[in-house]
């Protein structure tokens, strides 16, 4: 049984027993305070302590409309019902406008406890619809906050009656403000990628004619161009007819995710890329090293096991020399290698492409002489560039060097350097008129260290190329080749500009 | 008894020939030794040398796997192509500054190499090629 805690107003000392009375006779279950003034009613009706008011009308410097209009003011709202002597219809319905729940006139108080459990059963079913409503608005707007945490964006239509709702985050997904418009198919289909969207109309077809449910991830164009990809799902409710009634769904913004996996992908390709190259400079480093030791190793073995006449022992003497020479050789060019590798943050200036032309023709101006070579340089559109200087001055040496080596005979080598400018990188070319190289057969091996695959070219250790890329790999650039045999070769270096 | 060979040392390698015909000099004695620096130039001679079925017409060859334009592996790849005759008469071994396990792993696959030898030549080396082969040699070399 019910147990109510009653506060009662009045200032009648017998009025007050007798309603406790009555209210004993109807067996209600209850605890009361009596309050005779205004003061005492205030302070207690704050503590939130009671289940229902029952008051008189009229109290000595105070009414029942003034603790009325205290309930409002403290936004009390338990039942308060008015026990009064004789009272006119007019003042009953104010009271009851001003509040009251009912009234009860003292000559009738047998209705008194009928009246209070009606008000109160009342009131709790109307706070436990107040606190479920509170509840639902509490979890909807978690889930809105969810949703726009997540880029996730939920949606239902009626197929029945043609009604759509899409949730607030639905409508950011696709570029609008929430509640902009009225959600309908046509406003979802005009934000798809012309691209995909055939596909999609016939996936949503597809669905509703045989599927229970769907996934499927495209694109949506969105104000500004802006191309944003999203994966969307639904699920397919059909009647006992099999006929699809309704359909419920997300939309995913997974643009993000798609960005942070290309990039994934391009850093993976060149993790992968680096890797082969590591593996390849291994490999040939130690093969570069051991063809000089073995050859130390089967001279030695002659001069100290073979019987040798003295010229014969001079000789091999020298080949030693020359062998351990070598071997030295080899070993300081893996040492400027990794430093080229490793030094690229240090002194970084503005290079001049023009000076380093003019001070590259000037050291081999024999060579040039002999061969007949002529360079012509356009540096018009961009005249140079931050960066290393060393670097940039061995790449344009080796290349220029490389286009008058192996230039074809009896024509004069004509080499056509030029800059150009991309939004966020320069593009130098070198072409020349030599006897190309054989993509198709030496292609994969053209940049590895010392690769010489010219054998008449005996001079120079095949390392050229192979710095040339270091060195532009190294400033963060890529190098590219095209050639044909016998008309010639061009390559394209392409090095960013940072800001 | 075994054939007489001659020896072919195709490298780019000039000291590494060198060394290799004094060691066959002094285990072999008296023997035809034939060297190379370019693999094509090695083709071209044997071709013309070794088509002809001759008795004591025979050769084995001493190949370095990296070498410029033409390696080991494309000179086998044209090889594999000569007449039976030639296949019949000549034999091949590898003789490589490379101890990596990827080059002889490719040299073991490949039928025409008898067998994979590591630089230097060394004399116990051209023994066990001639045994190998069963190659006769002059007698009194050392």
């Amino acid at each position: 049984m019910a147990h109510y805690n009653f506060l009662l107003l009045e200032d009648d000392f017998l009025d007050a027993e007798l309603i406790v009375k009555k209210l004993r006779i109807a067996d209600m279950s209850f605890t009361y305070k009596h309050v005779d003034n205004r003061h005492s009613f205030e302070t207690e009706i704050s503590t939130g302590a009671y289940s229902a008011i029952l008051a008189d009308n009229s109290l000595p410097q105070f009414n029942a409309m003034e603790a009325l209009e205290i309930c409002r003011a403290k936004n009390i709202e338990i039942p308060f019902i008015l026990i009064t002597g004789s009272v006119s219809e007019e003042y009953a319905a104010e009271v009851m406008k001003a509040g009251a729940w009912d009234y009860i006139l003292k000559d009738r108080l047998q209705r008194l406890p009928a009246s209070i459990e009606n008000a109160i059963s009342k009131y709790e079913a109307n706070e436990d619809r107040k606190h479920f409503l509170q509840n639902k608005l509490a979890s909807e707007a978690l889930l809105k906050e969810a949703e726009q945490i997540a880029h996730y964006g939920s949606w239902e239509v009626d197929l029945e009656t043609g009604q759509h709702r899409w949730s607030d985050e639905l409508y950011r997904i696709m570029g609008y403000a929430a509640g902009e418009m009225m959600p309908n198919y046509e406003n979802f289909i005009c934000r798809i990628h012309p691209g995909d969207t055939h596909f999609v109309q016939s996936v949503i077809e597809n669905a509703i004619k045989f599927k229970v449910q769907e996934v499927c991830s495209f694109r949506l164009v969105v104000a500004n161009g802006f191309v944003k990809y999203v994966s969307a799902g639904m699920v397919v409710k059909r009647s006992a007819d099999g006929k699809a009634v309704k359909l419920n769904g997300f939309m995913h913004d997974i643009t993000e995710l798609k960005v942070a996996e290309r990039l994934e992908e391009q850093v993976t390709a060149d993790l992968i890329r680096r890797n082969q190259d590591l593996e390849r400079f291994s490999y040939i480093v130690s093969h570069n090293l051991r063809a000089p030791v073995a050859n130390i190793v089967g001279i030695t073995h002659l001069l100290t096991s073979v019987r040798l006449g003295e010229a014969e022992h001079t000789e091999y003497l020298d080949d030693l020399s020359v062998t351990v020479a070598k071997l030295d050789g080899i070993i300081r060019d893996i040492s400027d290698i990794l430093h080229t590798r490793s030094n690229v943050n240090e002194n970084k200036e503005f290079v001049v492409f023009a000076d380093l032309v003019a001070d590259i023709t000037q050291s081999m101006n024999l060579l040039i002489a002999d061969s007949g070579a002529i360079i012509n340089a356009n540096f018009a559109e961009v005249e140079g560039m931050p960066s290393l200087k060393s670097h940039i001055h061995s790449v344009f040496f080796n290349l220029i060097s490389n286009s008058i080596k192996f230039r074809r005979r009896a024509v004069s080598p004509v080499i056509n350097i030029r800059a150009r400018r991309l939004p966020s990188a320069i593009v130098l070319s070198f072409a020349d008129n030599g006897i190309g190289i054989d993509l198709q057969k030496h292609g994969r091996l053209l940049f590895g260290l010392y690769n010489r695959f010219q054998a008449d070219h005996a001079e120079g250790k095949g390392m050229g190329l192979f710095m040339v890329k270091t060195q532009v790999e190294a400033l963060g650039g890529r190098i590219e080749v095209s050639s044909v045999v016998n008309e010639g070769t061009e390559f394209h270096i392409e090095l960013p500009l940072s800001n | 008894m075994g054939d007489i060979f001659d020896f072919i040392i195709i490298d780019d390698d000039k000291l590494n020939n060198k060394i290799c015909h004094k060691i066959i000099e002094n285990t072999c004695g008296k023997v035809e030794i034939a060297s190379f620096l370019r693999a094509e130039d090695g083709l071209e001679y044997i071709a013309g040398k070794y088509s002809v079925c001759d008795p004591g017409c025979k050769a084995v060859i001493l190949l370095d796997i990296n070498m410029p334009e033409m390696d080991a592996w494309d000179f086998l790849d044209e090889f594999a192509n000569a007449t039976r005759q030639v296949k019949e008469n000549v034999r091949i071994c590898i003789l490589s500054s490379s101890v990596d396990q990827g080059d002889m792993a490719r040299a073991r696959k490949n039928p025409l190499v008898e067998h994979y030898l590591i630089k230097p030549l060394s004399a116990d080396a051209v023994r066990m090629v001639i045994d190998l082969l069963n190659i006769r040699y002059s007698p009194g070399a050392r």
